[in-house]
């Protein structure tokens, strides 16, 4: 059946040139000549007062990357890029290690304040939404971060959030430990180049045994013209830790492209458990197609230990091009890995997204549920990897993944690679919303539910289900963005 | 992946190379067409698992070294074959013989087959002046390298055409026989036509010699006029050691319907391809494959279902049982064009693992333009029901019997699908047999 009407029109309301964080702001800054080679390496991590190992490390990984071709097998299509037409290099001139939020540049808070983004503890100490909702920020803007709220609170805990750049001079031995030990930096051609040139991002430490007290947010922000933004986050969650992450972005309307290659790392140790939150909302290109994001990510999560536990939750609505698989690797006996998303494309945006599930220890388990909603000239495609190797025994996946299409000029993609090496493994993949729902459909309507309002009530109840993976703080924001109805939903 | 990586020819290769370089020179159209195909493969190399489509099943690495070409089979061991091959419970009471890749007219048994149906061997008309041969005709644009090596390499084939508004009552058995002691290579190519509003039912089987790594690959060009209704069932028992590979191209106009089941028992290494087009509205395609693997079997069944038009109807069911080390892959896309509206389409692929070291991998595609349309897959994979195999054991069923009863079910639902008793009930004997041989072997 056709989209309902409700579902077109809500849609619409978040259609591309309703993108509202698409102003610039003025400010002086420190950019990098354009262009990519070891002295740029070099300098960047210069700039960042590196230990020489770390200046190694990105210089292998630039070495290698030059032998590298860019990956062509997404589906996604867009001119060839320039790697050395970027700046590669790009900070607020005022910013070089601000002792206080007073030292911040005016024009930077501003920002921040129009956006949205908490950086004065006081402020939100003091705010409506009581203490009770308190989010620690790490704020990148361009290539450094700005500013990393409630530090100081959470070093009583033991917990260490800061700028990675700092990790690296302040933790060198955490950093060296476990940096490209879950992509390495061969990984792919964009993971290599982020090794090479990777200005900020946040790092995050949960001692064991420690539940993080408040949930942790970076908030990404390109601001400066042809300049690419290279973060690189490393989050190590020890023996019984607990911690959940937001992460935000937005970028101003231009008519070029801009690159976005990032790197995310997480580690779970035994028993531990890492909640990873993303609602991407970078500029998407206007209606005829120019300008917007390319967002060229490698997202990956090792449950390294026994009974841990990676979950990704992902609401994507920005970016010209989305490339991104969050990943779970299930090593740990025991361990589990959750994966939801929900991805709207409109307008020429271009989305290949999914996740990957490795099962590689006993008795692991993980969990895949994906809606694409497409419209516009969009195109949108979940590609899935679910594997359990040899000696996974007991491994078990569910898999779901909906699309909806609104218009005809647009596409939806169901690409799932399923693998079971062993017998033990119960692997189920579903991407019809009528095989699911048979049962539900004729409960509703065996208690006198007309039809149409069964397969409302049931889809919407599902949709919460993902929302209600989304801190308090994203829900709000993504329920704007994906309350629509999947009436009409196709595999 | 490495930039400007140089591909090293491997032994097949560089033999493809020489195969392609020695087809005859000359300007007739279908020389230029081997010769264009051979090019082609030539060109990319055989597909390996850096291929999309092939990811699962390298040949690069599969084909050693390409066999030579079979020679014509001895008449009495020809004859021998025959008088031993499956005649599917007596439903293949007209036949179209083919052993080592030749039609074997005397082998046949044609005599008493309807008016209707029209019979020759494309080698035969290939070698009559001007020959214009319907080959590529529905394969046209299609860049499969299986297909563009059998259309490179065939020997011989039928053309069938089925007269328009016929019904033919017996189904046409095409039987495709290896007789060989050493490795050797079989190639057929068959175009079929099927007349508007004509009703024909079809039976395909292939079968070799066991312990011999032969090598054989059929491809079928089959064009459904409107209103036609084709039933199409096919039997693969190759030898084990065998290579088959195996393509079908369908084009479907207006108002048509095809129904198609694939079993597969046999070869070390299998491919069944199937590429469907709709070109007319309000038609229905089933597709069902069963398929039983031991020992370190693999097989890959790899379908691409083009909804062009709008209201048509695909509905594809793949289920696999995969015992010792065997390997089961299954690779199916539907494809909705912008105009196809009202399209319904639904692909399940299940499979059972009853061996420790065996894998089951699907790939359930959708590619979807069109918004007002019903299209889903399923996948599932895993063990047999244990709460099942307990109940039967609690009334006295032996646990090997309650096994092959429970498999027998699961893939019996595939083979009924194809919607004709006869041909299913043949079958599911077929697979009867086969499960009662694997399990005295276990036993």
């Amino acid at each position: 059946m056709p989209a309902v009407q409700e579902t077109v029109d809500r849609v619409r309301a978040i259609d591309v040139d309703q993108y509202k964080y698409g102003f610039v702001t003025e400010i002086e800054s420190d950019k990098v000549r354009k262009g990519l080679d070891e002295d740029i390496v070099g300098f960047i991590s210069e700039k960042k007062a590196e230990p020489a190992w770390m200046l190694e490390w990105r210089l292998d990984a630039f070495r290698r990357w030059q032998t590298m071709a860019e990956p062509t097998w997404a589906r996604v299509h867009y001119p060839p890029i320039d790697f050395q037409d970027l700046h590669y290099y790009s900070a607020p001139k005022s910013t070089a290690g601000p002792k206080s939020l007073d030292e911040v540049d005016p024009e930077l808070l501003a920002m921040y304040e129009k956006l949205g983004i908490p950086l004065r503890e006081r402020e939100i100490l003091a705010g409506v939404e009581g203490a009770g909702s308190r989010v620690a920020v790490d704020a990148v803007f361009d290539s450094v971060s700005v500013v990393t709220t409630f530090k100081e609170e959470l070093a009583k805990a033991g917990v260490i959030f800061c700028s990675i750049s700092e990790a690296v001079r302040e933790h060198p031995e955490l950093v060296r430990r476990y940096l490209g030990s879950v992509v390495p930096v061969t990984d792919n051609f964009y993971a290599t180049l982020n090794s090479a040139v990777f200005s900020d991002g946040s790092f995050v430490y949960i001692p064991p045994g420690v539940r993080c007290p408040m949930e942790l947010s970076t908030y990404f922000r390109i601001n400066e013209r042809n300049t690419g933004q290279f973060e690189r986050t490393l989050i190590i969650a020890d023996k019984g830790a607990h911690v959940s992450y937001l992460e935000g972005c937005t970028a101003p309307m231009r008519d070029e492209n801009q690159l976005h290659a990032a790197v995310v790392e997480l580690v779970a140790l035994d028993d531990a458990e890492i909640k990873y939150s993303t609602v991407q909302n970078w500029y998407p290109g206007d209606k005829e197609g120019r300008g917007g994001i390319y967002n060229f990510v490698t997202k990956r999560g090792d449950c390294r230990g026994h009974n841990s536990r990676i979950s990704w939750t992902q609401v994507e609505t920005g970016s010209a091009i989305t490339w991104k698989y969050p990943s779970c690797i299930l090593r740990g006996d025991n361990s589990r890995g959750e994966f939801y998303s929900i991805a709207v494309s409109n307008g020429y945006q271009q989305v290949d997204s999914g996740t990957k599930m490795i099962h590689l220890g006993k008795n692991t388990s993980s969990r895949i549920i994906s809606k694409g909603i497409s419209a516009g000239h969009s195109s949108n495609t979940y590609r899935g990897l679910v594997q359990a190797h040899r000696k996974a025994d007991g491994a078990r996946n569910y898999t779901q993944c909906d699309s909806l299409l609104i218009g005809d000029q647009c596409g939806a993609h169901t690409i799932p690679y399923i693998e079971a090496k062993t017998k033990t493994a119960v692997f189920e993949h579903e991407a019809t919303t009528s095989k699911i729902s048979d049962a539900q459909l004729f409960y509703c309507r065996s208690r006198g539910i007309p039809q149409e309002e069964a397969v409302a009530l049931i889809v919407n109840g599902f949709v919460k289900d993902v929302i209600q993976q989304l801190p308090m703080e994203f829900a709000v924001e993504a329920q704007k963005l994906i309350g629509v109805s999947l009436e009409g939903s196709v595999g | 992946m490495n930039a400007e990586m140089r591909r090293r020819l491997t032994a097949a290769e560089e033999d493809l190379a020489s195969r392609v370089a020695a087809l005859p020179e000359g300007s007739d159209r279908l020389g230029d067409q081997r010769r264009a195909a051979g090019a082609s493969v030539v060109a990319t190399g055989l597909p390996s698992r850096r291929v999309e489509a092939y990811k699962y099943t390298d040949l690069r690495a599969a084909f050693g070294a390409l066999a030579p070409v079979a020679p014509p089979a001895d008449t009495i061991a020809a004859a021998a074959a025959v008088a031993a091959a499956w005649d599917w419970d007596g439903l293949a009471a007209r036949r179209i013989v083919f052993v080592n890749g030749r039609f074997e007219p005397g082998l046949s048994t044609l005599a008493g087959l309807d008016g209707a149906v029209e019979i020759a061997s494309l080698a035969e008309r290939a070698r009559l002046p001007d020959a214009d041969l319907p080959i590529g005709r529905l394969a046209a644009g299609n860049e499969d390298p299986v297909l563009a090596l059998n259309t490179a390499f065939w020997q011989d084939g039928v053309v069938i055409r089925v007269a328009a508004g016929a019904t033919v009552a017996e189904p046409i058995a095409i039987l495709s026989l290896v007789v060989a002691d050493a490795a050797v290579a079989v190639t057929t190519r068959h175009v079929v036509e099927v007349g508007a509003g004509a009703t024909v039912r079809f039976l395909e089987h292939h079968a070799g010699p066991a312990g011999i790594a032969y090598q054989a690959s059929g491809a079928i060009e089959l064009d459904i006029a409107d209103g036609a209704r084709v039933t199409w069932a096919r039997l693969q028992e190759e030898g084990p050691a065998a290579l088959h590979l195996s393509t079908l191209v369908a084009r479907l106009g207006a108002g048509s319907a095809l129904d198609r089941l694939s079993v597969n028992f046999g070869a070390a290494l299998s491919r069944d391809q199937g590429f469907v087009d709709f070109a007319g509205r309000d038609s229905r395609v089933g597709f069902e494959a069963a398929t039983h693997l031991d020992g370190r079997r693999h097989s890959d069944a790899t379908l691409v279902m083009n909804h062009a038009v709008p209201d048509c109807a695909s509905k594809e069911r793949f289920r696999a049982v995969v015992a010792d080390e065997a390997r089961s892959v299954v690779q199916g896309k539907i494809c909705v064009a912008p105009q196809a509206q009202r399209t319904d389409g639904r692909m399940m692929t299940q499979a059972i693992l009853t061996g420790d070291g065996a894998e089951a991998i699907n790939k359930p595609e959708l590619e979807i333009f069109a918004d007002d349309v019903q299209c889903g897959h399923g996948a599932t994979s895993g063990r047999l029901d244990e709460t099942a195999l307990f109940y039967m054991r609690t009334r006295g069923i032996p646990k090997a019997v309650a096994e092959a009863l429970l498999l027998e079910a699961f893939l019996a639902e595939a083979i009924e699908g194809v919607g004709d008793e006869a041909i299913a009930e043949a079958l599911t004997a077929r697979l009867r047999a086969r499960l009662a041989a694997i399990g005295g072997e276990a036993t």
